[in-house]
């Protein structure tokens, strides 16, 4: 590329930098308003306390971050995890992003395998979320609100296909939850599948099975 | 966090971004910014394309192989430096810099002295902020697990078309992000997004340093005003740090920014602050960029990649320098591993280009443009197929795995856009209220990025001032169109065209989508190369005809 001629009059850039120079203004008063934050709460401090400090993220709020560290250290690598909503809070009137559990989950469950109904419906985005509840909740019925015969008789189809699908993929566990901004341990249930079918296992008792389990596997050739 | 591993692995981009510029042999002679800038970006480029090529070949490479790599990489860089180091004093002397007046020399000092603070706050932000926003982790960290674990193509990737299946949004996404993660995540043997952070920041510190050498390159003789102001222009544009500010209104919002959330509070009442009902959970910043999406690797690659092309092009045929194509086209590859938008903004260089050429075939005689380097179109095809080359690992899977409900290739069709043009979507009227009214679609689309153009919160005045240069470029349209800057400008104007085209058709809801700093995060992708059309324009506007 040809060096440009010399020139006669000044660049305007020499008017451009200053006004440059003063709208950094903004991204320097952020720089600030970050380091004072930093220093003031999360300074010196381990990365699951500074993540505990951060306000607005659902995913690192502490009870949802007690269950995923519960589930790593009781389930083996790989063990398939059937989640699935049985009810939506009553404050949530239009449920929204916050409250996808399931997506939290099947991150930072990783390397548990977490499966869910619809997953092209629970992978999509905010849109995909509405049908994908009234799936549970119209479909599958998980909350028993629907009783009509005609839905019964699509239900029970569907219900038997997921059966396979779920023998298919050897998932011995479901882990269901409230739909809510907010994540509580005691809105969560866990169950185990013995000879096909789900059988609730009381939170205290979740690691003593699981641990039993794993242990059986491991015995086995 | 900076771990050790990442350290290593910012070892390996730079040093094995060094071994690929010697492997690529460059007879151009390139500054200190603009070389260490390009070697960082091709490390960037070529590291996650090495990594998806094996993954898919050999399935998870594991910590052995891994730091292995490592270790040829740095090698082979260290050897590429010290030869460099060694052939230096052959090298042609550059020419004194002429020296500036006091008071241009005081406003470069300040320039220069804000590029270094700006650089120094992006590396402590991406190295104390836990990778925390929704898309970093659960679209590109969630793909570098997989890598890191399984591989590509296995069931995690494939398994969401039965009734029942695993989980994985936008399955279709390009996995380079991801590759970088599991890299950075087998040098130390564990899976980290956070120790993966602080690398984003090198996207950011290459493209500043790349951008500082080539306008010094580009821009007048002996001046630092073009190098400062663009690359000071690019590293102080709010949205690589933030994408909202705390409240809607952007005097409150301002107010919020410059005293902090407590003071706005006490002055606004309860409509800001951490519990203020309308951006309640601003006290956790954001920074969409910075936190691992694809949208700043793509703007560093992409950007990089279409300047050092444009150099190729624009230079005299018989200085030409054919490893400038190798690196663009590396460089543009890499960029198409980072996001689909990547894969989809290549037509448009080609498209760029190619109106280039034809316009300099009417302006030059024949003769002007022969000579023994390659020809423009000749030189186009080679980028392209380098740029391919690069994400082939991807490319040669991606029409396997399942896509969710984007299929823009297809909607982007006459009936699909004429169909998209007619339609209306819902819009709460104000942020306020629950009232809504359906408001035709291209309506929306338009202001949607009427309102990003001109958010100086946000962009500063990068969408300001590239408008204001073009209109001064078309003053003088036969100087415009022979500089560089009008080339950048027609890549900036068709990707703001196609990404107007992909959101008259999305298939998701405008609004929501748009409270997800859509369109910013998509005309960032292009904005270090409006700010490089814009310097050059007003660097070169008081030279003569």
């Amino acid at each position: 590329m040809s060096t440009p001629p010399p020139t006669a009059a000044p660049s305007p850039l020499r008017l451009l930098l200053p006004l440059v120079i003063v709208l950094t203004a903004f991204p320097a008063a952020f720089g600030a308003l970050y380091t004072r934050t930093w220093f003031a709460e999360r300074q010196g401090k381990d990365l699951e306390q500074q993540r505990a400090s951060m306000k607005g993220v659902p995913w690192f709020k502490p009870e949802f971050r007690a269950l995923i560290a519960r589930l790593k250290e009781h389930l083996p690598e790989g063990t398939g995890i059937l989640v699935e909503p049985h009810g939506i809070d009553e404050k949530e009137s239009q449920p929204g992003g916050r409250t996808r559990w399931f997506l939290y989950l099947n991150y930072y469950a990783y390397p548990l395998h977490i499966y869910a109904h619809e997953p092209k419906l629970a992978s999509g985005t905010l849109v995909d979320y509405t049908p994908w509840i009234d799936h549970h909740f119209e479909v599958l019925n998980v909350d028993n609100s629907f009783q009509g015969m005609a839905e019964s008789i699509t239900r029970e189809r569907l219900l038997k296909k997921v059966d396979l699908e779920i023998e298919k993929r050897n998932i011995e566990w479901r882990l269901t939850y409230l739909i809510s901004q907010s994540f509580r341990m005691e809105n969560v249930r866990i169950f185990h599948r013995e000879d096909g079918v789900w059988m609730p296992v009381d939170s205290a008792d979740f690691n003593a099975l699981a641990d039993s389990l794993s242990m059986q596997s491991e015995v086995k050739p | 966090m900076i771990t050790a591993s990442t350290l290593i692995t910012l070892f390996v981009v730079f040093l094995g971004g060094h071994f690929a510029l010697a492997l690529f042999r460059p007879s151009r002679r390139r500054g200190a910014a603009e070389l260490h800038g390009t070697a960082l970006l091709l490390g960037l480029a070529l590291l996650p394309a090495l990594v998806t090529g094996l993954a898919l070949a050999i399935g998870p490479l594991g910590v052995g192989l891994t730091r292995a790599l490592a270790a040829v990489l740095c090698a082979g860089g260290a050897i590429a430096l010290y030869r460099r180091h060694q052939l230096k004093p052959s090298m042609e002397a550059r020419p004194p810099l002429r020296s500036p007046r006091s008071a241009e020399e005081l406003l470069c000092l300040l320039g220069f002295g804000l590029i270094l603070a700006f650089g120094a706050f992006i590396v402590f932000y991406t190295a104390t902020m836990p990778m925390h926003i929704f898309d970093p982790v659960f679209h590109f960290a969630y793909k570098g697990k997989l890598l890191y674990s399984e591989g590509l193509m296995t069931s995690s990737w494939m398994d969401v078309e039965d009734s029942l299946g695993r989980i994985i949004t936008h399955p279709d996404y390009p996995p380079g992000v991801g590759a970088l993660e599991a890299f950075c995540g087998w040098i130390g043997g564990v899976f980290s997004e956070d120790a993966a952070r602080p690398l984003f920041a090198l996207f950011a510190l290459a493209l500043g340093a790349f951008l500082f050498g080539t306008l010094k390159d580009l821009g007048r003789s002996g001046s630092w005003l073009a190098p400062i102001t663009g690359t000071l222009l690019w590293l102080s544009t709010p949205f690589l740090y933030y994408s909202r500010l705390p409240h809607d209104n952007w005097v409150k919002g301002a107010y919020g920014l410059f005293f902090g959330p407590d003071a706005a509070q006490a002055k606004y009442g309860d409509t800001i602050g951490p519990k203020g009902p309308i951006l309640g959970e601003w006290s956790t910043p954001d920074g969409w960029t910075l936190d691992g999406a694809g949208d700043l690797p793509l703007a560093a690659l992409f950007c990089s990649g279409f300047i050092v092309l444009l150099r190729f092009v624009l230079t005299d045929r018989e200085r030409r320098d054919t490893a400038d194509l190798l690196i663009a086209g590396a460089l543009l590859g890499g960029g198409a591993l980072m996001k689909n938008e990547g894969l989809a903004l290549l037509p448009v260089v080609v498209i760029a280009i190619g109106i280039t050429w034809l316009l300099e075939l009417r302006r030059k005689p024949a003769t002007a443009l022969k000579g023994r380097a390659l020809s423009t179109p000749s030189a186009l095809a080679l980028t392209m197929i380098v740029a391919l080359v690069v994400a082939s690992p991807w490319l040669a899977v991606r029409g396997d795995i399942p896509t969710i409900g984007e299929d823009y290739p297809s909607r982007l069709s006459p009936s699909g856009l004429l169909e998209s043009w007619s339609s209306t979507q819902p819009v709460h009227l104000s942020p306020s209220t629950n009232e809504i009214a359906e408001v035709p679609v291209p309506r929306i689309v338009g202001g949607g990025f009427l309102d990003a153009f001109t958010q100086i919160p946000r962009f500063g005045i990068v969408w300001l001032l590239f408008l204001a240069t073009c209109v001064l470029g078309l003053a003088r349209p036969k100087r415009f169109l022979r500089t560089p800057a009008f080339p950048a400008a027609l890549v900036v104007l068709g990707a703001c065209a196609l990404y107007a085209l992909v959101l008259l058709v999305t298939p998701w809801n405008l609004e929501a989508l748009f409270n997800t700093a859509i369109p910013d995060r998509l005309i960032f992708h292009v904005a270090p190369l409006a700010i490089f059309a814009s310097i050059l324009i007003l660097d070169h506007s008081g030279e003569r005809e």
